[in-house]
């Protein structure tokens, strides 16, 4: 706030330019507060599942119409379908396109677009197209009761879109070191041809929503943003992207949305949120905050949901600055390390987070609960074998050194709450062995730049908790940026590779785990929990599941309906 | 008077190019890459370095900092606030876009904040050692004391969820229709104009103290001018360059968007738009923004200037 005066007695006449200034520097300054206290959205990424969460479904018979209104606590990006990036904007964009396939809450595809595909050769991917799937009608370039189909124009339009650079395509990098070439064999038939034999092309495919090629020439690829023309459930009537966001159904779908209208709410604060919910102002709220979820279980009027795949979590070491670099050390740190005491401090209901022994989570192929036994804790071992490395307390202070240079380090997490508690308390723990920890927290932005940087010296970071996740948290040609700790396996990048090419699920599962039991042996993290966000649902609404890949409102297996109040 | 007021121009615009420059180092001096930002929330594996690096390039931010300044100024003069990095849109739809409910959220507040300092002013200054006075003294502490976000949320919780009377988020995005638009903006209105509120009473308390003491006042009294007539031709009228002033600083800085009060009540005002931009480090949206908010900032303090000139008769012969 600005220039408060309080108990003066004279008009306060300061001169203007004073004011002016005075004014101008505090919106300066806003802006750079606001540069370290916002706390940015979390890693997040895609997440899949197999244990989908089974609901008790009430014997209420199906009703049609009514609206469903859904809080989230981020703004919508964009409903741009080649350039979307947030999981929030994938949800809602979901709703109005379709990709060929999605994926459910067991991580199996379900036939959108396409509803069959096969591969005649490893490197060959044939996609049959829905026969009766219609563009939605009623705007610009579709007017009413056009009966326009997808066809296979369309998807190959739609790829080599995202294959083209010049568009920046957010999956263009990714799927363009994969694709040879897009081919429409006939209306119904498209053939996408990959340069090397590729297990994921699905997965990728289900991120990508297909566009009109009517609407591409008629308002040019840049435009997509503001022409949300799709073919999914429902269509978009009103969007104010960090306020309010209106769909209502699409009645030419070939399942008929039981929803006549879904409304996304927009409400950043999670408290308020939840007191939405509370007070039947909105009746789903994808993200409770931690504390209310005690409280909000207990009423019998919501329930309370996970969704089926969490996402991990993870501290890590940076390998390329020392002693980090010795396994013998990262073992050390790893048995003074008490992961599941720290998360009951964190974590106030249990369905909220579980422990990681791994980097894949629950519900992705390749998990593993056997690597537990992988990991022990033992603080009196930890000293044991950091004393025989070298690192002992000669000079009785409480920490340890070695050739006169103490063992301290930095412990850098970004500012979000959870994953701050979690480096707190396990700084804490290592302090207990003699290792001079500090924390420092770090917003979103900076904290992804120092990553990138390879400057932290321990980091507490998450994400890849996707089937091709591995391949960016460990694969020393693929790592993320964000990802960076400086691990380079040879015999693991040679597991990544084969099983990146396996097209076969169960072959493929075997080499994950595989590569997965190497990793933890190397300790290149302290994995710390797969965190599940919490959805409050009210009763009345039926056969809804959080989102867990992408938020399925309408599908063979659902159709969400609401019961008249 | 005429070359003072264009004198005055002449500041601001100075004004707004050195701040246009300060924001626009800032943003890019200030660590975290948009773009790597932006990527952190895609599916893994979207957007290598080399896929990054022609995303900077393409925005322009690879050349130096004064070549993308003097391009950024170009852009200005032709009316062009930039595309966001975001969104794909528009600065300037977006800024208008959000306009609305931050001058819909600042008038309210403006009002009511106006509304309470002159009510509790008065009965700060009239209520002395008496029990209604301290009362209101204490209320006026507590409220200056009361941070933003603490009395939103508290105000939700009762009004919202407890009494149901109110509804606990949001702005009415479908025009503004009876009762639902004002239901929305009494909480969020109430919420921001508390503190200036309070502030505004303390102030005209002050000024009042020493306005009732004047010869003049004692004069009005003598010659047998009642109470509320000295109050209203003589004393209040003396501390209206005060308020003004303050009005204008407030409404000057709610003008330019309320961050916290916006967050807590979900309304799609201007604080939000650039608190969400400088997290994602939408260079040209924070730009657009603050120069937005500066410049409001100003003209809503040269129209103060010139209500001096209308209630001050003395100043326009300086």
């Amino acid at each position: 706030m600005l220039t408060k005066r309080h108990g003066s007695s004279r008009a306060p006449r300061a001169p203007l330019s004073g004011r002016v200034l005075a004014g101008l520097t505090a919106i300066a300054l806003t802006v750079a507060l606001a540069a370290v206290l916002t706390v940015a959205p979390g890693t997040g990424g895609m997440v899949y599942g197999t244990t989908g969460t089974v609901l008790a479904e009430a014997k209420a018979r199906p009703q049609d119409g009514g609206a469903l209104k859904i809080a989230m606590p981020y703004t919508v990006g964009t409903l741009d379908p080649l350039h979307f990036m947030a999981d929030a904007d994938f949800h809602v964009i979901t709703q109005i396109y379709e990709p060929l396939v999605l994926f459910n809450e067991e991580g199996n595809p379900i036939p959108r677009l396409a509803t069959s595909w096969r591969n005649p050769d490893p490197n060959t991917w044939v996609f049959h197209l829905r026969k009766g799937a219609r563009w939605q009608a009623g705007n610009e370039v579709f007017p009413k009761r056009t009966k326009a189909e997808v066809t296979a124009a369309d998807v190959v339009t739609t790829l080599n879109l995202v294959l083209n650079p010049d568009n920046k395509a957010t999956f263009y990098s990714k799927l363009a070191r994969v694709i040879k070439s897009v081919e429409a064999v006939d209306k119904r038939t498209v053939k996408v041809v990959t340069q090397a034999p590729y297990a994921f092309l699905l997965e990728d495919l289900g991120h990508i929503p297909i566009v009109s090629k009517q609407v591409v020439e008629r308002v040019g690829a840049g435009q997509l943003g503001r022409y949300p023309i799709g073919s999914g459930p429902f269509k978009l009537l009103e969007s104010r992207p960090d306020n309010q966001i209106t769909l209502s159904r699409n009645d030419d779908y070939y399942l008929k949305p039981r929803l006549a209208r879904v409304i996304f709410q927009i409400i950043p604060d999670k408290s308020v949120a939840a007191m939405a919910l509370e007070s039947g102002d909105v009746d789903v709220v994808t993200q409770l905050p931690p504390l209310e979820i005690p409280r909000i279980s207990a009423d019998k009027r919501f329930t309370v949901m996970a969704p089926a795949s969490g996402s991990y979590r993870y501290i890590a070491f940076n390998q390329r600055k020392a002693p980090f670099d010795d396994l013998k050390i990262r073992e050390a740190i790893a048995m003074a390390v008490d992961i599941k005491s720290a998360l009951k401090a964190i974590f106030p209901a249990e369905s909220l987070a579980q422990p990681a022994w791994g980097p894949v989570p629950p519900g992705i192929p390749g998990y593993d609960p056997g690597l537990q036994k992988m990991w022990t804790y033992n603080p009196e071992k930890a000293r044991e074998l950091l004393a025989a490395q070298g690192w002992v307390d000669a000079d009785k202070d409480g920490i340890l050194e070695k050739d006169g240079r103490k063992f301290s380090f930095v412990l850098q997490a970004p500012n979000d709450a959870n994953r701050s508690k979690l480096a707190v308390i396990v700084a804490d723990q290592l302090k207990a062995v003699g290792l001079d920890v500090k924390v420092k927290t770090e917003e979103w932005g900076m904290h992804l730049q120092d990553l990138a940087a390879g400057q932290a010296d321990m980091f507490v970071m998450g994400g890849g908790s996707t089937p091709d996740g591995l391949l960016y948290l460990f694969h020393s040609g693929l790592v993320s940026r964000d990802h960076n700790t400086g691990f380079r396996n040879a015999e693991v990048d040679q597991l990544l590779d084969k099983a990146k090419a396996t097209t076969d699920a169960a072959a493929r599962k075997k080499l994950w785990q595989e590569a997965q039991r190497l990793i933890v042996e190397n300790r290149v993290h302290l994995p710390g929990y797969y965190e599940f966000v919490n959805a409050g649902v009210a009763k009345y609404v039926h056969d809804f599941k959080p989102a867990n890949y992408t938020l399925l409102l309408v599908a063979p297996d659902r159709n969400v309906w609401v019961e008249k109040r | 008077m005429q070359t003072a007021v264009i004198k005055r121009l002449a500041e601001m615009g100075v004004a707004l190019l050195s701040l246009s420059f300060a924001i626009f180092s800032v943003v890019r001096l200030v660590p975290g890459d948009p773009f790597q930002i932006l990527f952190s929330g895609a599916a893994p594996g979207a957007g290598d370095a080399g896929f990054l690096q022609s995303l900077h390039n393409a925005a322009g931010l690879d050349r130096p900092l004064l070549v993308q300044y003097a391009g950024y100024l170009g852009q200005l003069l032709h009316g062009n606030l930039g595309v966001s990095l975001r969104s794909g849109e528009p600065v300037i739809l977006l800024i208008g876009r959000h306009l609305a409910p931050t001058l819909e959220l600042a008038g309210a507040a403006l009002i009511l904040s106006l509304g309470m300092g002159i009510f509790f002013g008065l009965a700060l200054s009239l209520g002395r050692k008496r029990w209604w006075g301290e009362l209101a003294g204490a209320a006026v502490s507590f409220a200056v004391a009361l941070p933003s976000a603490g009395a939103g949320i508290l105000l939700i919780y009762i009004f919202g969820l407890q009494l149901g009377w109110l509804p606990t988020f949001g702005w009415v995005a479908q025009g503004w229709s009876w009762p639902e638009a004002p239901r929305h903006l009494i909480l969020p209105a109430l919420t921001l104009s508390i503190h200036p509120g309070a502030v505004l009473a303390r102030l005209i308390e002050s000024n009042l103290a020493t306005v009732l003491e004047e010869d003049y006042v004692r004069t009005a009294y003598a010659k047998g001018v009642g109470l509320v007539r000295v109050l209203t031709r003589h004393a209040l009228k003396n501390t209206a360059l005060p308020v003004v002033t303050f009005a204008a600083l407030e409404f000057g800085t709610f003008a330019g968007g309320a961050v916290v009060v916006e967050t807590v009540f979900s309304w799609p005002g201007l604080g939000r738009l650039l608190v969400d931009a400088v997290a994602n480090r939408d260079y040209a949206l924070i730009q657009g923004a603050t120069l937005f908010a500066g410049a409001a900032f100003l003209a809503i303090n040269f129209c103060a200037d010139l209500m001096y000139l209308a209630l001050d008769p003395r100043l326009r012969y300086e």
